[in-house]
């Protein structure tokens, strides 16, 4: 039996200038990857952006890993031949530009007040506090890896098609969307950024002495999380007789001493594997989290039994692993903007 | 028209994964009402702040930025009579949105075909760290457990360094999955009319976490794994942060076609460190703005609000009461999204919404307070 993708019949265009930053191309082209894997048919202007983006290392088989991944099931043409008829539903921009005629816009920025600042990926991270959490308090901020600021900027693009393709549906005339990638940042980190009008702690990052951390155990890395509950857990799987100080059951204390804390789990857990971390985490339902590399994920028991990623052949021949669209839709997993199968 | 307008929500969501789901279909125009039991309610109504003004004990400002906008309805599942008017709600509703552990909604015999008996047309969307199946489908997760096992930590660290977390303060897997989860109902919502019966979405925070990093699978695929290598990224040649000589990390991306704008500043590649470290930020700044060089400082949340327009305009909203709350990742235009309501106190509308969307009659209500399947409202502290 197959499920219908939800977009099929919906036309997409990103359009990125000659004068796009690689942040808001990279998130105009996430938005694309979804609406592509939910089955929408999304053409791409040419653009330099997208040039360039094929030649970003890591490269597999002559093309960037990262064009594999977001730019694959897309059309390509020059923008003459892609507005021409305009059929397009929504076109995804990075400045204002021509007459979209029926077309909503969405309007994918750095950030929305200063277009005179240069900007990253990088420098947005910095100014929506996202780096400052993240790292060694006696070195330098880090970033999380990846394009992560990037793609949830996508995800706020993809929100918006979605919505206006429901307003539209509902007799709206077609608007114009703004997504500033600055915005997502301080969005995602709202807690942060809040916080100090609540309390007098100022989150930071806190390295070793973080109440969340990675640990090493016999054959890798452990992420150390933890709440409240899970504490008295926690303990009697470590059965080490220095967490049973009385004063470690308040946690402000715990978050004192999270340096000698996590140095006492580190030493208990030396002997085990993440393997075998992982399943006393199941068994005892503790969120401890074996640290897994993307490879070890191909051949995860729960990646494999939920069919999450692919190996499939690129228009090139190249064969490519990919994660699919991380949603089942009663229960078919889209993908290449197909219908989808339903799974066994 | 906003573009849930017509649209109802049951919001069993809790702390941020599946509450701030709900609050974006708020955003969003739809009517979403919270659902709490009496026996258990949003743990976020109780986290910390330390402001004597929010010693309300079930209203903390965490509960209140994620839950405006919402109707508060307090049912008790388990009981019989609480299950039935929840079942008589779901038939007038559009959207149940849950992440409660695996198998919780099963226990209370409201799984997606009970749901779907009642209301051929229903949307249930089930936000759960690792999907509704598969042998770790009952693993428990915080959002950085996800960071771990999805393949995000692994890419995440220093040079040489271990694998490293976004932590507590940001669980970045629990925001990210409010933008994913709220955008696949709205894709659900909108398809409504073109297909047969409702949808039951299964979503997973673990797989959503990997789906963001989707060109590491790639590359691993072909057998390329590449070490931590801190804040450098390709296509940059150089991108770090420095310390300015008042004590300011100045982030900067340098394309490799930027050599003679750092030139021209007396610098180069090389030598970032040693003359960012010889100004001040706001110096540094100014000199690297100007020869086009994406630079910034990198500043804690006090200073991100602090810096107001010159960042954000909407990520943050005050509500009409003037309390600060979470605001909108994106805006329209034309209707732009806003806070209509600040966040309900505990069950401070059962009776309006089991009268007016459940059809109960007094009675019926008087009945379920009388079991305690509904909670006495609390009020608001002033």
């Amino acid at each position: 039996m197959k499920v219908k993708a939800p977009l099929e019949g919906i036309r997409i265009v990103e359009w990125l200038s000659d004068e796009c930053s690689i942040a808001v191309g990279l998130a105009i082209s996430f938005a694309g990857r979804v609406a592509a894997d939910l089955g929408a048919t999304v053409v791409q202007v040419e653009a330099p952006l997208l040039r360039a983006r094929r030649a970003i290392d890591p490269l597999v088989d002559g093309e960037s890993a990262l064009s594999r991944f977001i730019d694959r099931d897309k059309q390509q043409a020059p923008a003459a031949r892609v507005m021409e008829g305009g059929s397009a539903d929504i076109i995804l921009r990075d400045i204002v530009g021509a007459d979209a005629g029926r077309a909503s816009v969405v309007l994918v920025s750095d950030r929305a007040q200063r277009p005179d600042v240069p900007d990253s990926e990088f420098t947005l991270l910095a100014v929506g506090g996202l780096l400052d959490l993240v790292g060694d308090p006696a070195a330098e901020p880090l970033r999380l890896g990846g394009h992560q600021l990037a793609y949830s900027a996508g995800l706020a693009v993809y929100a918006g098609i979605a919505g206006e393709l429901c307003r539209r549906q509902g007799g709206g005339a077609p608007d114009t969307l703004r997504v500033n990638i600055a915005d997502v940042a301080v969005w995602l980190n709202w807690k942060s950024v809040a916080m100090g009008s609540w309390s007098a702690r100022v989150p930071s990052r806190l390295g070793d002495g973080a109440e969340w951390r990675t640990i090493r155990c016999a054959d890798g890395w452990l992420a150390l999380v933890y709440l409240e509950a899970d504490w008295p857990k926690l303990k009697l799987l470590v059965g080490d007789h220095r967490l049973d100080e009385l004063r470690y059951e308040d946690r402000l204390e715990r978050r004192r001493d999270a340096t000698r804390i996590n140095a006492v789990v580190e030493h208990a857990f030396a002997t085990k594997t993440r393997a075998e971390l992982r399943d006393i985490a199941l068994a005892r339902r503790i969120p401890l989290g074996p640290v897994w590399t993307p490879a070890e994920l191909e051949h995860d028991p729960q990646y494999v039994a939920r069919h999450f990623l692919q190996r499939s052949a690129d228009r090139d021949g190249a064969s490519v692993l990919r994660p699919l669209p991380p949603v089942i839709w009663n229960g078919a997993r889209f993908g290449s903007g197909a219908a989808a199968e339903i799974r066994a | 028209m906003k573009p849930l307008a017509g649209c109802r929500v049951l919001d069993l969501g809790i702390i941020t994964a599946g509450a701030a789901t709900s609050a974006v279909l708020a955003d969003f125009g739809a009517e979403v009402i919270k659902i709490e039991s009496p026996t258990y309610r949003d743990p976020f109504r109780r986290w910390l702040s330390d402001r004597p003004i929010d010693a309300d004990p079930d209203l903390s400002p965490f509960f209140r930025a994620t839950n405006r906008g919402k109707f508060g309805l307090s049912l008790d599942l388990k009981q019989p009579l609480g299950r039935k008017a929840f079942l008589k709600l779901v038939r007038e509703s559009d959207v149940v949105v849950e992440n409660f552990r695996r198998g919780v909604l099963q226990k209370l015999g409201l799984d997606f075909e009970t749901l779907r008996a009642a209301n051929p047309r229903i949307i249930l969307a089930s936000i759960s760290s690792q999907g509704e199946d598969g042998p770790e489908a009952g693993y428990v997760s915080y959002g950085s457990t996800l960071e771990a096992v999805a393949g995000l930590a692994t890419t995440t660290g220093y040079a040489g360094g271990p694998p490293t977390l976004s932590g507590v303060d940001l669980n970045y897997p629990d925001q990210i999955v409010a933008l994913f989860a709220s955008s696949m109902i709205v894709t659900a919502w909108h398809g409504r009319d073109r297909r047969d019966g409702g949808v039951h979405l299964d979503l997973s925070q673990r797989e959503l976490t990997s789906y963001l990093s989707g060109e590491t699978f790639v590359a691993a695929g072909a057998g390329i794994e590449e070490p931590r290598a801190g804040n450098a990224q390709a296509p940059y040649a150089v991108q770090e942060c420095f310390r300015s000589n008042d004590g300011g990390w100045i982030a900067l991306s340098v394309r490799d076609d930027q050599s003679s704008a750092l030139a021209s500043l007396g610098t180069s590649a090389a030598d970032l460190s040693g003359w960012i470290g010889g100004q001040a930020a706001s110096v540094a700044l100014d000199h690297l703005h100007a020869a086009g060089v994406a630079a910034a400082r990198a500043m804690n949340g006090r200073e991100v609000m602090a810096a107001g327009d010159a960042v954000w305009t909407h990520a943050l909203q005050s509500t009409p009461a003037g309390d600060l709350a979470k605001g909108f990742p994106l805006q329209f235009d034309g209707e732009p999204l806003s806070i209509s309501r600040e966040a309900p106190a505990i069950g401070a509308d059962s009776d309006e919404v089991l009268r007016r969307v459940a059809k109960m009659t007094d009675a019926e209500i008087a009945a379920l307070y009388e079991v305690g399947a509904i909670e006495v409202p609390t009020v608001r502290a002033a």
